[in-house]
Formats: structure tokens, sequence, C-alpha cells
């Protein structure tokens, strides 16, 4: 088992290093890959979050432990983030064309010609990117735990960090793109084998599960489900590793095929959920729910393929780690701390990304609590940008400080709604800290509107 | 027609066919390999919107 598991790591650190050719130079082909990646890579990596590190052990695990609920929420926002890229993520391209940018503060700071919003922003995605590291940690942490249990586990998460940086340091998104198909064609390959051996051992009868491992992990509500699908799909658009990876695309035409074809991708779903519903009816001993489709694996599976398994899983991880940290370097040397010459930009991002690392490592072996929690926040607060990036669009009346004000209050409203425990009806505060950004973003450009703006449609023509 | 306009259509329907699956398609009632059929009408709507999407981007220009 693992044997096969560390094959499957020394493949993957090979394809990195043969991304390296062809690569161009510079910080547009490190971070976007030079805007050159095919139809192909631009699919597997943009598609990538269809089956992550969640999909894979939340996903059956939601399903093991909660209820219908959670399904509609997970697949709904996954589904429905296809129709919300496809549409906003040709626009998005040609403003980063436009505009020259390779992250969203760069795009802000261009457009409303303000460096006080440049970096609120890019401040607040660095923030917000962390618990999404943390995540990615803890579902790695729970794959090695059972891979290797003799070893001390903050050696293992380091092993893990520094795969992430050989791929971050070989050939940035390029690393990324070409790892994700390898992981790609694991992951489907390992759902479709699982999948398949538990409809050949579908039990007849019904094993009796304790109790406590059918608890829901966090109760999901039908309002929650609808308002957090709002949420996360549109959220989905602005994500900053989600802008690098559309600035890599060819053209706009790349970028909507891509995000046609990506719902189609969730034809696994069913037999995911169906392997969720084959652990539970067999009774698999399950420690925590996230764990599931793992047990399934290790109870139909010989050692050897639960390694290649598990090593897709922990590649879904890293890859996103490995994008994640070539999104949140050039937030930090680009839009926070700009002006740094070529050697002092390298060793800043070097050392933003191995701070982020240890970090999200830190946080998955403290256990942090809640991580659903962490992912909802994430959401709620990247979600913010979305009516700025509108705005910007349609009209050249929008002032910085509309954009501003908007995400202010927002931020203020989501703080104030989770800290008072009002529940507004099951909905998801993000949605109403959205309604109202858009609010106030609408009322200040109204009575102090920009008089020399141009919208970025009016540009592009 | 404004590309306002198109986006709104190019989103809605997907959206109405998940708003469809989740309020229409009762709960309850027969399931297959553990899965009711809500949640069998909701995996529907995943090739229903590849082929509406695939669809509107014969308009994008490459």
């Amino acid at each position: 088992m693992i044997a096969a598991f560390v094959a499957v790591m020394a493949l993957s650190l090979l394809i990195a290093l043969w991304a390296r050719r062809g690569a161009g130079q510079g910080p547009r082909a490190f971070f976007v890959a030079g805007g050159q990646l095919g139809a192909i890579l631009f699919f597997f990596l943009s598609v990538g979050e269809t089956y992550s590190i969640a999909t894979m052990l939340g996903f059956p695990g939601g399903v093991y432990a909660g209820g219908e609920g959670f399904v509609v929420w997970f697949f709904g926002y996954i589904l429905l983030a296809a129709p919300v890229l496809a549409v906003l993520g040709p626009w998005i391209w040609r403003a980063g064309n436009l505009y020259g940018a390779v992250t969203i503060p760069d795009f802000f700071a261009a457009h409303f010609n303000s460096r006080l919003l440049e970096r609120v922003i890019a401040l607040g995605a660095i923030a917000l990117l962390v618990p999404i590291g943390t995540m990615q940690f803890a579902g790695i942490r729970l794959v090695l735990g059972a891979l290797a249990p003799g070893l001390p586990m903050p050696l293992l998460l380091a092993g893990a960090g520094l795969v992430v940086m050989a791929y971050v340091a070989l050939a940035g998104l390029r690393a990324a793109a070409f790892v994700a198909v390898l992981k790609d064609a694991l992951m489907l390959g390992a759902i479709l084998l699982v999948g398949a051996l538990a409809l050949l051992h579908w039990p007849i009868a019904t094993t009796p599960v304790a109790t406590a491992t059918m608890a829901a992990q966090v109760p999901v509500t039908l309002p929650f489900a609808l308002s957090t699908i709002a949420v996360q799909a549109l959220g989905f658009a602005m994500i900053p590793q989600n802008w690098a990876f559309l600035f890599a695309a060819r053209g706009p035409q790349a970028i909507v095929r891509a995000q046609a074809a990506a719902p189609l991708y969730m034809v696994m779903f069913p037999l995911l959920m169906a392997v969720a519903v084959f652990a539970r009816r067999m009774g698999l001993p399950v420690d925590k729910p996230d764990f599931v489709f793992l047990a399934a694996a290790q109870h139909l599976l010989p050692g050897w393929a639960l390694g290649v398994v598990m090593a897709a899983v922990v590649l879904a991880g890293m890859v996103i780690l490995s994008s994640v940290c070539l999104a949140i370097a050039p937030l930090l040397t680009r839009n926070v701390l700009p002006g740094l010459d070529g050697r002092a930009q390298q060793r800043w991002a070097q050392g933003v990304t191995a701070l982020f690392i240890a970090l999200s490592a830190a946080g998955a072996m403290a256990q942090v609590p809640l991580l659903a929690m962490l992912n909802t926040v994430f959401y709620f607060g990247i979600v913010q940008t979305l009516p700025g990036f509108l705005a910007a669009l349609w009209t050249g009346r929008v002032r910085a400080g509309g954009v501003l004000a908007g995400m202010a209050v927002a931020a203020l409203a989501i703080i104030g709604v989770r800290l008072a425990g009002i529940s507004a009806g099951g909905i998801n505060p993000g949605l109403i800290g959205l309604i109202l950004n858009s609010v106030v973003l609408t009322l200040v450009t109204l009575m102090f509107p920009r008089r020399d703006g141009h919208s970025v449609m009016a540009m592009l023509r | 027609m404004t590309a306002l306009a198109r986006a709104l259509i190019t989103l809605a329907v997907p959206v109405l066919l998940v708003l469809l699956a989740v309020l229409a398609v009762p709960a309850d009632g027969p399931t297959c390999l553990g899965i009711g059929l809500r949640i069998w009408a909701l995996f529907a709507c995943a090739p229903a919107t590849s082929a509406w999407l695939w669809w509107r981007q014969r308009a994008v220009p490459a």
C-alpha cells in the first residue's frame, strides 16, 4: 500500500518536472502559465474543484452523516458554479487582458485607480485563503494517518508540504495543471472501481449503525442549502486562484467550453453517494464520517489499490494547495508590497508560500473546530468583491469608495448576524451581506457618481 | 440582445432546473441505491446543464 502511494507521488513530481518544458519566463508565465494553457489542460485545472479532497472525503461523509440538505447544497453549488463561470469567466479574462492583470486586486487597482482598494482586497483574500489550506491539510492528515499510523503526523504533513513547494518551484501553475490531469484520472478510476465493487457487493439486508456516527456534522435546512448554493456558486467566480486559472486560458471560448463540460463531469457523484450508502448499510467501522469513502475502499480493494486511491485523494489536496500558493504569492508581492525588485519579489513569494503551508498544516494539526464553518466564512468574504466587479463591467460611474463602503457594510452585517446569533430564517449570512453590499454600492454611486470612468464593456468595444 | 440579457438567460435555465428538482420533486417515495427521487432529479440537472451551456457557447467568439 505504501509503495503504491509513494510511486504515485514520485510520478506526480516527474510530471511537474516535465511541465517545465515549454514554460516561458517572467511572473505571468509562472503565475498564470503565460495565458497559454490549451483546452485540455485548462479543463483539468479549472474543473479540478469538481473532484477535490472535499468531494472525495467530505461529500460521502456528508451523505453518511447528514441528510439530503447536504447533498442539495454541495452538488447544487458545484453544478451552478459552471454556468456562473461560463457567463462571467470570459468577461474576467477580457478584463484581465485589458489591464494586464494577474490577480483580482490588479484589476480593481487599475480600473478604480485606487491603491487602498487594491490592498484591502489583497489582504482580505490572503486571510480568507488560509482556511482553504487548512481544509486541504485536514483531509491529507486523515489519509496519511490511515496510510502510516506509526509515523509522527507533523513529519508526514511536512513531507506533503515539501511536495507542494516542489510543484510550485518546478513549474508554477503549469505544474498544477499537469498534475491535475494525473489526479483526475486516478480520482475517476478510484470512484468507478470502488463504486462498481460496492454495487456488486450491495447488501440485501441493512445493518444498523450506531447513532453517534449517523449524527449530522452540520444540520442543513433547505433555506440554508439554497442560499448557500447562491453564495458559493457566485463566490466561486471570485476565488483568487480561479482568476489565475481563467487568465491561464487561451481565450473566452476555451473557458466557456470547459464550463459546458464541467457539469457532465459530475457524472460520478451518484456513485460516490452510493458508496456512502453502501458503507452505512454494511455497518463498516468509520471513526469519522469523512473517512467513509476510504473505509469502503479499504473493505473492497487490495492493499496496493488502496494506496493508489489514497494517493489520488492526497494529490487532490496538494494540487489545490499549490494553486493557492500561486495565488497568494502575487497578492503579496504585486499588491501588498509593490515595487520590490525581482530577487526581493522571489524571496517574499517563497517566504509567504512557506508560511501559508506551515500555518495551514498547523491549523490541521490543531484540529481547528468546525472546518465546515471556516469554509462558509471563506465564501462569505470572497463573494463580496462580486458587486464591484459587476459594476465595473456595466458602468463607469462607480468609485472605489462605493466598492469599499459596500464591502465594509457586508463585513459588518455578516459579523453582526453571526455574533448576535440571528438565524434570519436559515438564510446564509453571506447572501444577506451580498445584498446589503449591492444596495450600499448603488446608493453611494447614485450620490457620488464618478465622472471620468468608463465601463469595462465600453472599453472593450 | 444585450450581453446582460444573454447572460441572465444562460444562468436562468440551470437555476430553474435546480429549483425544480429541489422544490417540485418529493423527498420521500421510491429510492434507487438508497438515493431518493429528489436527489436523482438533482443529479439529472448536470447533463441537462452541460447540454444547455454547450448550446449557448456557440455564440462566444474565440
